[in-house]
């Protein structure tokens, strides 16, 4: 007794180091970042980042907050939208830096051939008659200064940086906010950009994490209470789960990265499964006391580690596996979610090791909850698992449904549907030429430069011909600039010029831009010295057929138009960005779940020597996520970075069910109904505290916590139905179909004893010892 | 198994500690340097500026307000600009000889601050009678109205016969 006090005191001294260097360790938290990057999706080797690149040192970025102007009473042509629009531009104009940066297409001034008196200069204020005509003739005011409704008129600012655009949207709010004050119920301002969107997720990503957190540890203590009956057992649990969160993200914030959308469900998911271990613990610690209450608790702990070690190993193991196996993949998010998931799913093996066992040996644990002190038959908890049909039926409903899966991924789909944000980016797709966007960048190789009649000529063929394409919504190149200027300097009631026949012409026409102040309108379709120019490519939307569509019409049209060897292709923009988005996502999972399964099989049999087992939980985990998958196509939930993840932590936690039916140690005490209870509280427990995610405001992770705990019950019964028709078939016809007292067994001499070798009583090996 | 786990714990730990953050995109800018005055294009929303007194501060507000050629190095050019806006002015330099081809030598009506000011019709700007690239053609300035506002800066006096 002494010298369980003693090693009592050391337990208390052990802890309250843990504690310290815990809160030494999260130092590094206080600079933890909220952030989201567009392209940490992205495949960094992919063609389209570089594209991109190219373009954006070539042309200059075009990163652009949108401030739309719409009238709910008038037109951009009406005198009293205009001037509403100058006392709205001058209220956000007050900050300084905004009058510099805002830009507007629509009202800005154009050269007049005639003086006006009293306004000495060349450029003038235009009048509605001419706004109008230059609406319906050129593209560049047609298509992207006003919405096709010609209610609303599109302001526009460079976005900078996210911090930048965060700094102006109170400024726009309250000019908007004075407009209304002017002209009550006449306008609606709405702001549109693609940074908006990742800072509004950033928030909504915190905040998420802020509520869900709490939530977890609520329902695996209210869950842990349920079964064990002990503040003892709950406390180390929780305390286990807080350690791992702190210690993850401030392992998070030690590697200087921010918590974006995938590493923010971290948390959450090492919360509910590094806690999975303690389930197995607390489980087989109270079924050996039960059976031998006159062991001392070190004993029993020291026996139930020593059962479980190998399983408990195993099961954290094939999911660090799982998450890891996104290191095969060049998507920074998922490396990154793959990595820091492995990482806590360590320290919390490691606590579930060391610090687990001791509380158990040494802290006195009085809940004897019922359970433990009977044993179960397989048949008694599931009955419906008898029925042979019940499988082969749920997948011939299922599996059809592979076939009606979806991938799609966007990030307004991080939003509900009557998020502010959707509703603007909606009204944004109707009213402009389309969201998405290809660029086309074509630069020749023969040193020639595009200004060129004839090279300007064939770039304008080039463009009607993709222009053509049916889900291309608009397209705007340095041809159209040229021909639009020649039509602004010439008769505005004439129709749209051809384009000019001389070099002298075209760099006549160009220089005007200079001229004019607007250099960045040419530098966005024409580089410096004339040799690289731009095909801007509107589409409807960015799904993957039809951005597949658009980009062979596009390199056929190339292809058809320069011949080889004469001028560079390179096709990036958003539109691109999204067709390589989804087609990574659908590499990436593949390879990440295919190089999972075939690591996890390897490990596991290479270890367990029992090659036939470990095929079979590999088994169960793939019927299990495809029946998730056909669930999901019936369903119509869409595949997207995130959500498809839940494929990932299938085949990592997934495994874990099969892993215990497996390979759990048989023991004289527990029998078949013992791992099948420990088994259905793990999924219990798991799924219960990942459904959390089904809180979240986000949808996409709402989705992927459903398909996670889907696919979590799933392997958990493909699990139950592989093994237990297997293994405990013998079982299943002897038990009765009701719980039995626990058997008289106790321990042997020298001490307890497994299937390997002679049951308690000194028989042989029940059957379902293998 | 336990060495596996290990194996693994490391390789995670050794991979975490070599991926770098991603860097944010940064916004790149190919706009010829004196190409361009803030805001882009000529703003709706301001009134006309107001151009300060004093012929130093003028010219200074004028070229800071100017797309075109670079501060003026050579003290024998004269600094040239025209109004090509209500908000921006266009600025070159020309040597006084070309100044006074351009207004036939005519000296200008007084402007502000006793400088010397012409205009320029706008239809000079869609040609180029003397095909030499500029659309600023031999007395295509003028002294008298209506027209762009044409400022010149001189240091030294202009060639007999020339503006001033």
């Amino acid at each position: 007794m002494r010298r369980l006090t003693l090693f009592r005191w050391l337990l208390g001294g052990g802890l309250l180091a843990a504690a310290l260097a815990t809160g030494y360790l999260a130092l590094p938290l206080r600079g933890l970042k909220v952030e989201v990057n567009d392209l940490e999706l992205l495949p960094r080797e992919s063609e389209v980042l570089a594209a991109d690149q190219a373009v954006r040192s070539t042309f200059g970025s075009d990163d652009r907050l949108i401030i739309a102007l719409e009238g709910l009473r008038g037109g951009i042509t009406d005198p009293v939208f205009r001037d509403d629009a100058r006392f709205f531009m001058a209220r956000i104009a007050a900050d300084p830096n905004l009058d510099r940066l805002m830009f507007d297409r629509l009202y800005r001034a154009r050269f007049r051939r005639e003086a006006v008196p009293g306004e000495p200069y060349l450029l003038h204020a235009p009048d509605a008659g001419w706004i109008d005509r230059s609406l319906k003739a050129t593209a560049v005011t047609g298509q992207i200064a006003a919405g096709r409704s010609r209610n609303a008129v599109f302001l526009e600012m460079p976005a900078f940086s996210t911090a930048g655009v965060e700094s102006i949207v109170p400024l726009v709010r309250q000019a908007a906010a004075e407009l209304d004050a002017r002209r009550p119920g006449a306008y609606r301002v709405r702001l549109i950009g693609k940074h908006l969107v990742l800072n509004e997720l950033g928030r909504s990503i915190f905040s998420d994490m802020q509520r869900l957190l709490p939530w977890s540890f609520l329902l695996i203590g209210l869950l842990f209470w349920m079964l064990f009956r002990s503040w003892v057992l709950v406390s180390v649990a929780l305390i286990q789960a807080v350690i791992t969160v702190v210690l993850t993200l401030a392992a998070l914030a030690r590697l200087g990265q921010p918590l974006s959308l995938m590493t923010a469900m971290i948390p959450v998911l090492v919360t509910v499964l590094g806690i999975a271990d303690e389930i197995h613990m607390y489980g087989e610690f109270l079924r050996l006391r039960a059976v031998y209450p006159e062991r001392p608790a070190p004993a029993l702990a020291w026996e139930a580690l020593r059962r479980l070690f190998f399983p408990l190993t195993a099961i954290t193991l094939t999911t660090i596996i799982g998450f890891a196996s996104f290191l095969a993949t060049d998507a920074p998010a998922l490396r990154l979610f793959g990595l820091l998931a492995g990482i806590g799913l360590g320290i919390s093996w490691m606590i579930s090791v060391t610090l687990v066992p001791a509380v158990l040996a040494l802290v006195p644990v009085h809940a004897r909850p019922r359970w433990s002190e009977r044993a179960w038959s397989l048949e008694a908890a599931v009955p419906f698992l008898r029925s042979r049909a019940f499988p082969v039926v749920l997948s011939l409903l299922l599996l059809p449904g592979l076939l009606r899966l979806h991938i799609a991924d966007s990030w307004t789909r991080n939003f509900r549907p009557g998020h502010q944000i959707v509703q603007d980016v909606e009204w944004f797709a109707r009213e402009s030429v389309g969201l998405y966007q290809f660029d086309l960048m074509l630069t020749r190789r023969d040193a020639r430069a595009w200004s060129e009649p004839e090279l300007l000529a064939a770039l304008s063929r080039l463009q009607k011909e993709i222009a053509a394409t049916p889900a291309v919504t608009a397209s705007i190149s340095v041809a159209d600039l040229v021909r639009e200027r020649a039509w602004e300097l010439g008769d505005p009631a004439a129709p749209l010029p051809a384009l000019p026949a001389s070099q002298a012409e075209v760099a006549r026409l160009l220089e005007t831009f200079h001229l004019f102040n607007e250099q960045p309108l040419e530098r966005l379709f024409l580089n410096r010295g004339g040799q690289a120019t731009r095909l801007m490519l509107g589409v409807a939307n960015d799904d993957y057929a039809t951005a597949t569509r658009v980009r062979g019409a596009v390199e056929a049209a190339v292809r058809r138009n320069f011949p080889p060897g004469t001028v560079a292709a390179r096709i990036g923009g958003s539109a691109e960005r999204g067709r390589v988005l989804i087609r990574s996502i659908v590499t990436n999972q593949g390879l990440s779940v295919g190089l999972s399964l075939v690591v996890s099989l390897l490990a596991l049999g290479l270890t367990s020597g029992r090659w036939g087992p470990t095929l079979k939980c590999i088994v169960a985990n793939v019927w299990a996520l495809l029946l998730v998958l056909g669930a999901a196509g019936w369903l119509g939930v869409e595949m997207g970075v995130a959500t498809s993840s839940f494929l990932a932590l299938g085949v990592g936690v997934g495994l874990d069910f099969g892993i215990h039916m497996a390979f759990d140690t048989e023991t004289v005490e527990g029998g078949p109904g013992a791992v099948f209870l420990r088994v259905a509280a793990n999924v219990l427990v798991v799924a219960v505290g990942l459904a959390v995610l089904m809180l979240s405001a986000n949808p996409t992770v709402a989705k992927l916590g459903f398909l996670i705990v889907l696919s979590l019950v799933a392997s958990g019964y493909t699990a139950i139905v592989i093994f237990a028709r297997d293994r405990y078939a013998l079982t299943l016809r002897r038990e009765s179909s009701t719980s039995r007292p626990w058997p008289a067994a106790r321990f042997p001499p020298g001490g307890p004893r497994t299937s390997r070798g002679r049951g308690a009583d000194g028989s042989a090996a029940p059957p379902w010892r293998g | 198994m336990a060495v596996l786990f290990v194996l693994a714990l490391v390789l995670i730990a050794w991979q975490a500690w070599r991926t770098e953050p991603l860097p944010a995109v940064p916004f790149i800018s190919v706009i010829d340097p004196g190409g361009l005055v803030f805001p882009v294009a000529v703003p709706t929303w301001r009134d006309l500026p107001a151009i300060p007194s004093g012929r130093e501060a003028r010219r200074a507000f004028l070229e800071e307000h100017s797309v075109g050629a670079p501060a003026l190095q050579d003290p024998s050019l004269c600094q040239l600009f025209l109004r090509i806006s209500s908000d921006h002015w266009q600025q070159r330099a020309v040597s006084a000889r070309r100044l006074a081809e351009l207004t036939l030598g005519s000296p200008g009506r007084p402007g502000p601050e006793g400088s010397r000011v012409w205009s320029f019709r706008p239809d000079g700007l869609l040609d180029d009678d003397d095909q030499d690239g500029d659309f600023l053609d031999p007395g295509e300035i003028t002294s008298e109205g209506p027209g762009a506002e044409t400022e010149a800066f001189c240091a030294a006096p202009p060639p007999q016969g020339t503006a001033s």
